[in-house]
């Protein structure tokens, strides 16, 4: 192999040295040139190296060229060792080696070009194969993509809901027992598929039966509706012919005195009253045609108003209570009570909306009221209606489900509303005919029966009713009016003759004077030292009457607040005493004076006998109230006040009572009691 | 309407025999009974309850005027009446075991009152003093009248006892001792004739009197006061702002004195205050205490509430007649 690299050598140096010409020549590669020169040597030689770099191992290569270094190595340690030598001979020797070595570099170059060759080819192989990489790498990821995208598919048809689950189908049984044979089709409808289109054409045929139906019911119902039409027009063409008739007999009405078109026109209005407040009308009405001439019943207030209430009402199907006294509207509609345009209204409004709405409603005052005017010579008006029966302050309402609606649209307690709404008496609400007495078995019957907690107006309640409570009224009425004249005799400085039945109750005269008699108020009451006990006790209440009397005898001078009760003289007036003499003496500093208190707020029922008591129990407390000062004053200082009731021991008891009680033996004893 | 309980007066308390029960009498003749065990030692199943637990009205509704207790009986004192009830029945029915009328002359034309009721431990006799101006000493066994007091020109208020010395007080302004052994009475002081104690607004009355073996305690009208037996001396006025004495008495080392007053006082003799116990009742007419089984202070008056004192220098409960 050595050998035919060093025979080739001398052509391989043509080649060399003639790239290196054309190398200086100025052109980048060989392969211009081989094209200038066709089938010239240089291209050959390439050529053929090239097939020889491919066909040689490149590691025999590599042991050649090592072996060429050493070869190399060798020669220049004998040059230098001949040079030391220095002779003819030695000189000739290192000729001839540089020759040989020379030759050898030449073999290296061309080792070196066969590799260069080599790395190529090899890098080139490299590229092709990265690209064959890339392309199957391109082609994976497609194949993935796809996969992915034939899953998504899958699930997407795996989800897929049809229309018909939605449709609410006949049970199986009923489609089998109703539908014809030619829809059931036993043999084939076999699978669940199949049964499921049966039953869906069985639908679909159902409903066009139904919608021809209704189309039918439709057209009905307008040829109706146009036959009432044409019935209303002939009827209000009639209208004017009776309203003239009516005007024309007006005259001969008058003539005769028969209010008949004021009666008809309040039945007329009264219609439009709500079903208690109707009650109430009727009842009380009907009273006063048969036993009290004294009484008046009229129905007031805005008809107009009332009508469009009746209209909006009318819309909605329970028909809501109100009464112009209770205001107890107690609709607890339930959602599905309103009806279907309500509903559709509702909801387009707001939740802010509704709930006014729903207060609005719940506080709603109905525009009529009726009024009944019961006449007495004279007429006043404090407080008079409250308390017509034992503990009917008109303070709660009497719809125990009230509370409960008023909290649930988040509004105050009923109290608050009285002043604007009016006062809701017990005895009104039976009056209309409205029964919340939650103590009758059958009434709580009822109230639990009907969802919404309403109680229905019957006109059994207010028959029962009606009479007692007018008489209830007449009474309050004559026991206000003796109330107020005592009152103006106290303020007139007048102690009112006592009548006849109580004349016995009292010593002749008195020595004390009712020196002044004035109004006073809550406040004043609540603040006054003397009073706390009383207030405490709840023995007085704001609703009661206040008055502050003077009662002076000599240097002493009793100063009375007297509570008159709304339901007096059912109920005493209670006084409360301090005494200005020689400092102050009331009911906490001096037993005496608790006593005298005692006398008049305890021991009254003494002085409720005969008939007729309630026309002056006040006057008659407050004499009582005068004397039992005296006594007091007499007994406890006889020199300042001389004496001049009959009474045998000043002080009795380890108490010291005075003697308060008056016991009509001959002129009248005091004793103790 | 006025509730009749605010105008409640109690004038008279006892405790039981067993110490257990607290009774009380009022005006309007109803007596009330608490049961001090509940009210002292409330357990779980039974709440204490500031109520009594049982009331009822003598007869007639006349007042409760005085109250003791005996082993057998309570003996009330009303008008021209005492009465003695079974003590056994008192918690269930009670009634009357036996009664005394008090004699009064022909020509009274009201029954006197038994103001004060006292039991004598040295002859185990009871001595009423009533609206009569006398003191009356009957013997338990038989209801008999022994003898009675005389010599008092107005009701007796109180009467108290110290061995053979019964000491009363009286509305004429005087207080008598008397030997239980004497006819009449041995010696008469009157406070108001002291310029110290005489209150010309309030009058000359003693409306309580208290006796110990050297000192004598007395107050009305004229200012509380301690005086010594012996020399029927003044030694001590109590600074008392009050407008009238109901109640006065010993308790080992101190004195006890209510009235028509906020307050309840403690004195020592020397007339220091020891204790100041506000008051529910406008006047305290009744203030009764015992050591066992129950430690317990009860004062009573012109209110329908009772102020009890487990501790006997404060309030601690106030019960409800």
């Amino acid at each position: 192999m050595v050998k035919e690299s060093v025979n080739e050598r001398d052509a391989r140096e043509v080649t060399i040295k003639k790239r290196r010409k054309t190398s200086t020549s100025g052109a980048s590669s060989a392969l211009p040139a081989t094209k200038v020169v066709e089938g010239d040597v240089y291209k050959n030689v390439i050529d053929f190296e090239e097939a020889e770099a491919s066909l040689r191992d490149p590691d025999n290569d590599v042991l050649l060229f090592k072996n060429t270094c050493d070869e190399i190595r060798k020669s220049m340690y004998e040059i230098a060792e001949l040079k030391k030598k220095n002779t003819e001979q030695a000189l000739a020797e290192i000729a001839e080696k540089r020759i040989s070595t020379s030759l050898l570099f030449v073999f290296l170059k061309k080792l070196n070009r066969l590799e260069k060759f080599r790395t190529k080819r090899s890098r080139d192989i490299l590229n092709k194969e990265k690209q064959q990489v890339d392309s199957y790498h391109l082609q994976l990821q497609n194949l993935l993509y796809e996969i992915l995208h034939l899953k998504k598919e899958v699930t997407k048809c795996l989800e897929f809901k049809s229309k018909d689950e939605e449709i609410d189908l006949v049970p199986v049984e009923e489609f089998f027992r109703e539908a014809p044979q030619e829809i059931t089709r036993p043999d084939v409808t076999l699978t669940d598929h199949q049964l499921k289109l049966a039953r869906l054409e069985w639908e679909r045929l159902q409903r066009k039966q139904l919608a021809d139906q209704c189309e039918q019911l439709q057209k009905d119902k307008e040829k109706v509706a146009a036959e009432i039409q044409s019935k209303r027009e002939r009827m209000e063409n009639i209208t004017p012919h009776l309203s003239n008739i009516l005007e024309r007999t007006q005259p001969l009405q008058d003539y005769l005195g028969l209010p008949l078109d004021k009666v008809r026109k309040q039945h007329q209005v009264a219609y439009l009253l709500p079903r208690p407040l109707y009650i109430l009308y009727v009842q009380a009405d009907a009273y006063r045609e048969a036993c009290d001439k004294m009484m008046s019943v009229v129905v007031g207030g805005d008809e107009e108003e009332a009508v469009r209430l009746q209209h909006s009402q009318s819309s909605r199907s329970p028909v809501p209570l109100e009464n112009d006294d209770s205001e107890s509207d107690p609709e607890l509609e339930a959602p599905e009570d309103i009806g279907d345009r309500q509903k559709r209204h509702h909801r387009k409004m707001s939740r802010q909306d509704r709930l006014e709405e729903r207060k609005k409603k719940l506080l709603l005052s109905h525009p009529l009221h009726v009024e009944i005017h019961i006449k007495l010579p004279d007429n006043n008006n404090i407080n008079i209606l409250s308390e017509l029966f034992p503990g009917d302050d008109g303070k709660e309402s009497p719809n125990v489900a009230n509370p409960y609606q008023l909290a649930r649209v988040g509004l105050e307690h009923f109290t608050s509303y009285i002043p604007t709404l009016g006062i809701p008496y017990a005895w009104a609400q039976r009056l209309a005919g409205l029964d919340f007495m939650a103590s009758q078995p059958d009434v709580v019957a009822i109230t639990q029966g009907s969802s919404s907690g309403e109680v229905i107006a019957t006109p059994d309640v207010s028959q029962a009713s009606m009479e007692s409570v007018v008489k209830a009224i007449r009474h309050r009425l004559k026991a206000r009016l003796a109330l107020c004249r005592q009152l103006q005799a106290f303020e007139e400085g007048d102690l009112r003759p006592v009548l006849p039945a109580l004349r016995n109750m009292f010593a002749t005269k008195c020595a004390a004077e009712l020196a002044s008699w004035h109004i006073a108020t809550w406040e004043d009451y609540r603040v006054a030292g003397t009073t706390q006990k009383l207030v405490q006790a709840e023995a007085v209440s704001k609703a009661d009457n206040f008055y502050r009397a003077v009662i002076n005898r000599g240097t002493a001078r009793l100063i009375a607040l007297v509570a008159v009760k709304p339901d007096y003289p059912r109920s005493p007036a209670v006084f409360s005493l301090n005494l200005h003499w020689c400092g102050e003496h009331n009911s906490s500093n001096d037993d005496a004076i608790r006593d005298m208190e005692a006398e008049v707020n305890i021991h009254w029922k003494e002085l409720a006998k005969g008939h007729g008591w309630g026309q002056g129990l006040l006057a008659a407390q407050f004499r009582r109230l005068i004397s039992c000062l005296d006594i007091y004053l007499e007994a406890t200082a006889p020199n300042e006040f001389p004496r001049e009731k009959t009474f045998f021991k000043p002080f009795r008891g380890r108490n010291r009572a005075r003697p308060y009680k008056y016991l009509p033996i001959g002129c009248g004893i005091f004793s103790q009691r | 309407m006025v509730d009749k309980e605010l105008y409640n007066t109690v004038l008279s308390q006892t405790f039981s025999a067993c110490g257990r029960y607290l009774i009380v009498g009022n005006t309007y003749g109803e007596i009330a009974v608490f049961d001090l065990r509940l009210l002292l030692n409330p357990s779980d199943e039974h709440p204490a309850t500031r109520k009594p637990v049982q009331k009822f009205v003598i007869n007639d509704g006349v007042q409760v005027c005085s109250m003791v207790s005996t082993k057998k009986w309570l003996i009330t004192g009303t008008v021209g009446e005492i009465s003695g009830w079974d003590w056994n029945s008192i918690t269930s029915s009670p009634k009357v075991s036996w009664t005394i009328n008090i004699p009064s002359s022909k020509d009274a034309l009201e029954k006197p009152d038994v103001n004060s009721l006292l039991l004598n431990d040295m002859d185990g006799n009871l001595y009423a003093g009533c609206g009569d101006n006398k003191i009356y000493v009957f013997d338990l066994e038989d209801g008999k009248l022994i003898r009675n007091f005389s010599g008092h020109d107005d009701y007796i208020h109180c009467i108290h006892n110290s061995g053979t010395t019964l000491a009363s007080a009286s509305e004429d302004g005087t207080v008598k001792l008397w030997d239980v052994r004497q006819e009449v009475y041995c010696h008469m002081i009157q406070p108001h004739a002291h310029e110290k104690l005489y209150r010309p607004h309030l009058g000359k009355w003693v409306g309580a009197v208290s006796l110990s073996d050297d000192w004598l305690l007395c107050g009305g009208g004229p200012r509380p006061s301690l005086w010594h037996t012996k020399s029927l001396d003044v030694t001590t006025v109590y600074p008392m702002d009050d407008k009238g004495i109901h109640f006065l008495a010993f308790h080992d080392d101190r004195i006890m004195a209510g009235g028509c007053y906020p307050y309840f006082y403690h004195f020592s003799y020397n007339g220091d205050v020891l204790a100041l116990i506000p008051s529910s009742s406008t006047t305290v007419y009744s203030a009764v205490f015992q050591e066992a089984p129950y430690k317990v202070l009860s004062i009573a008056g012109s209110s329908s509430k009772i102020d009890l004192c487990s501790n006997f220098s404060y309030r601690d409960q106030v019960l409800t007649f």
